[in-house]
């Protein structure tokens, strides 16, 4: 004991004794400086985030509010063209909303509800706003819809001004705390409970009902049942294998292992089982490949050897071809290529049907050809599987000549084609394609070949080494 | 009495050396320093590429196997000696631009824009977010090339073997991994960025996976309950973990190019799939009640 006194004495003597008080003290002085500075530099960090998130918030409240108001006047207009600029208002606010809460640290399973709600309100109003503009009355149904919406858009603007009032009241929201621990913790650990929650609000949009309407957020689109695997006979993976040999070509295949299948309770999706292969002068697989439960067919395969050379060894054209022959060989007849992008030693070619003159454009398929030799690295079929069938066309109303007037004189046409295109919502429509040049730039202009409407205008961006639409 | 004052004085030293040393290394994490470099245990096939090239040349004797272990490492020095770089081993922007390699985005043709002082616009804004995520840089980003910036790419350029003027060119951008292409398509402009997040979120799975990963990304862009562009989706709070930690700050591989091309052409080995995680990492009890379409690698992909 005394000796620790002693030196302990020691110590601090020799301390006083060589002037080290005041370096100890300095350095220690600086230690704190630096401390105080970064706590200082992160509490300002902390509030710049919390007054991010609350300006977020209260925009989306803001919006929200004005959308349940404005689904209320949409409700009193009779003909389209009241309508029209109150839907295109619509659009806008539901999306900005969106955009707003979607930028909120909440989890994704408390608001999901919501964005989606915000996301199709908008996205109907869009659909209204070109209804309203080609003139058409909204039909009973459509008023159904706007109902609901403005229903929806009630509760929604209620539960997010409930949420505004507390922190009126002077309840401050701590997002870092949502954004760590979710809602429940905020809750728990706070006394003044914010009484209108997020969690409310899903709970409330549990059993909003379904809305169909035509636009790319729309219920339909998920439900959406592949036409090439519906009601087809389903295979045994001994089967799919098979059809990963004749697709890859035996003679290539050193082993096939089957890797994976798909739960079929899974809703929405289509079930497929998993393979990989090992190739003849490999040691490890280099290629994955979907086989289709129902039907048996390729729904995509990756090639992802890494090869030693980058150089082109073979022309586009040559690659054109070897990705048709591909296509020929494996059962897949009249495809013709269209847009292509060549980008590091390979290129991607889209392919669609071309029956009696029209193409279609929904039956999408690409190939991914290298172009070191020729081979065929990539197949996807999604687009082909989801919606090839024999479609019955539509009565052709609209002459050439009459679609080719509802085209501004200032473009030049170079090529009319006929062709199936696929809108937004997927819905399918039959249009004159004609392509041609405005201000030196290469454009696809389809005219519906029914109604005559302009549904779509597209860019060529042609480069070296691509030929793309935007 | 003169040994106890040494190690006082010791001491003290030690301890602001290892509280500064703190302070500065909680800036400067060393993982986000290094712009597209391989050393001891990097794979693919950059590491490939820099085997096949040292082989050639009569550096390196092993198997051109895309592993970056010893030998490779022993072909790098000798390499780096030979041609008067830093000799270190590891294989930076500026030992990769002498092999021959082009690092970090290999997207088109350089366009051969030169950025220096009095510059502004995005490329600068973009040069000024690297350079301050990597800790060159202390000022703010406000996309005018001064005197800060001027002086945080010289200090980058000198920490790369790059040459040290200040001014940023083809190799400096290229050593950024600011994409130098011109004329790029509407999607490929997406492409680093999916890129980058598919390298901070999937860097250790198979070339399947890190493409699933990037089409779970282009299936919420479609998706109604999520932001409806890929920064939106990517950026959304609490979305991505690689965002949250600053991986996605990485910059991406060959690999990872690759496989967001092929995600943005509209391949999908997820099935459809809008949620992954890892079951063995997973946090949330909520995600195990998603319905899971398929495992690939370590994740697994739900709807």
């Amino acid at each position: 004991m005394e000796e620790k006194n002693n030196k302990l004495y020691q110590w601090k003597k020799g301390l006083s004794s060589t002037g080290m008080y005041s370096v100890t003290i300095i350095a220690l002085a600086i230690v704190l400086g630096f401390g105080l500075y970064q706590y200082k530099q992160r509490l300002n960090y902390r509030q710049y985030l919390q007054n991010r998130f609350q300006e977020s918030f209260y925009e989306a409240t803001t919006y929200v509010d004005n959308m349940e108001n404005l689904f209320t006047k949409v409700r009193l207009t009779k003909t389209p063209d009241q309508s029209a600029p109150l839907f295109a208002q619509l659009w806008r606010e539901a999306s900005s909303a969106q955009e707003n809460l979607s930028e909120l640290p909440y989890d994704h399973n408390t608001i999901s509800k919501a964005l989606k709600f915000l996301s199709q309100a908008s996205d109907f109003s869009f659909s209204m706003t070109n209804k309203a503009i080609e003139g058409f009355e909204l039909d009973r149904e459509d008023w159904d819809k706007v109902a609901q919406l403005q229903k929806y858009a009630k509760i929604l603007s209620d539960e997010l001004n409930k949420i505004k009032q507390e922190i009126n009241d002077g309840n401050r929201i701590d997002w870092e705390e949502i954004e760590r621990g979710g809602e429940e913790s905020l809750a728990k650990g706070n006394a003044k409970m914010i009484t209108g929650s997020f969690s409310e609000i899903s709970k409330q949009f549990e059993d909003i009902p379904t809305l169909i309407y035509d636009g790319p957020f729309s219920d339909h689109i998920e439900r959406m049942q592949p036409r090439m695997t519906r009601n087809k006979k389903k295979i045994s993976k001994e089967e799919g294998k098979k059809i990963v040999e004749e697709f890859i070509g035996k003679d290539k295949i050193k082993t096939i292992k089957q890797t994976g299948e798909t739960d079929t309770k899974v809703e929405h999706t289509i079930p497929v089982y998993s393979y990989q292969v090992v190739l003849k002068d490999q040691e490890d697989p280099t290629i994955s490949i979907d086989i289709t439960q129902q039907g048996g067919h390729v729904l995509w395969m990756l090639n992802y050897t890494e090869k030693e050379s980058s150089k082109d060894n073979i022309s586009l054209e040559e690659a054109r071809k070897k990705a048709e022959k591909f296509l020929e060989d494996r059962d897949y007849p009249n495809m013709k290529a269209s847009y292509y992008e060549k980008v590091d030693g390979t290129v991607v070619i889209n392919f669609a049907p071309y029956k009696d003159n029209v193409i279609m454009y929904p039956d999408l398929i690409k190939l991914k050809v290298s172009m070191d030799d020729g081979e065929i690295i990539g197949f996807e079929a999604l687009g082909y599987i989801m919606m090839h069938h024999d479609r019955k066309l539509p009565e052709i109303k609209i002459s050439q000549q009459e679609a080719r007037e509802k085209i501004t004189k200032d473009f030049r046409v170079t090529n009319v084609n006929m062709a199936v295109i696929p809108l937004e919502s997927k819905r399918e429509v039959l249009c004159y394609e004609f392509k041609g040049e405005f201000d030196s730039q290469p454009f696809l202009i389809y005219i519906n070949a029914e109604s005559g409407k302009q549904e779509k205008i597209l860019q060529i961006l042609q480069s070296k080494n691509a030929v793309l639409t935007k | 009495m003169n040994v106890n004052k040494a190690i006082i004085g010791l001491l003290i030293a030690l301890m602001i050396i290892s509280t500064s040393l703190a302070v500065f290394t909680s800036y400067i994490t060393p993982e986000s320093v290094e712009a597209a470099s391989y050393s001891w245990g990097s794979e693919g096939s950059t590491v490939r590429e820099i085997q096949t090239k040292l082989k050639q040349w009569g550096y390196y004797n092993g198997n051109v196997d895309g592993k970056y272990g010893y030998n490779t490492w022993l072909a790098v020095r000798k390499f780096q000696e030979k041609n008067g770089l830093k000799v270190d081993g590891i294989a930076g922007p500026a030992t990769l631009s002498k092999i021959g390699i082009n690092t970090a985005a290999r997207t088109g043709s350089s366009s051969g824009k030169v950025y220096s002082w009095g510059a502004r616009g995005e490329t600068v804004r973009e040069i000024q977010r690297r350079l301050k995520s990597w800790g060159y840089y202390k000022g703010n980003i406000d996309g005018i090339y001064g005197y800060g910036t001027w002086s945080a790419v010289r200090y980058f350029q000198q920490k790369n073997g790059l040459k040290a003027d200040g001014v940023t060119g083809r190799a400096t951008l290229q050593a950024l991994g600011i994409p130098t292409g011109q004329s790029q398509s509407s999607w490929e402009r997406n492409v680093y960025i999916l890129a980058a997040a598919i390298h901070g979120e999937a860097r250790g799975e198979p070339y399947e996976g890190k493409v699933a990963v990037g089409a779970v990304i282009m299936n919420r862009v479609r998706h109604s309950s999520f932001p409806n562009t890929i920064a939106g989706v990517i950026y959304q709070p609490g979305a991505f973990d690689a965002v949250a930690d600053g991986q996605i700050n990485l910059t991406p591989d060959d690999s990872a190019f690759k496989a967001a091309r092929d995600a943005l052409n509209g391949w999908d080995p997820s099935g459809g799939a809008i949620y992954y995680w890892n079951p063995a990492t997973a946090t949330s009890s909520w995600i195990w009640s998603r319905p899971i379409i398929k495992q690939i690698g370590k994740h697994v992909f739900a709807k």
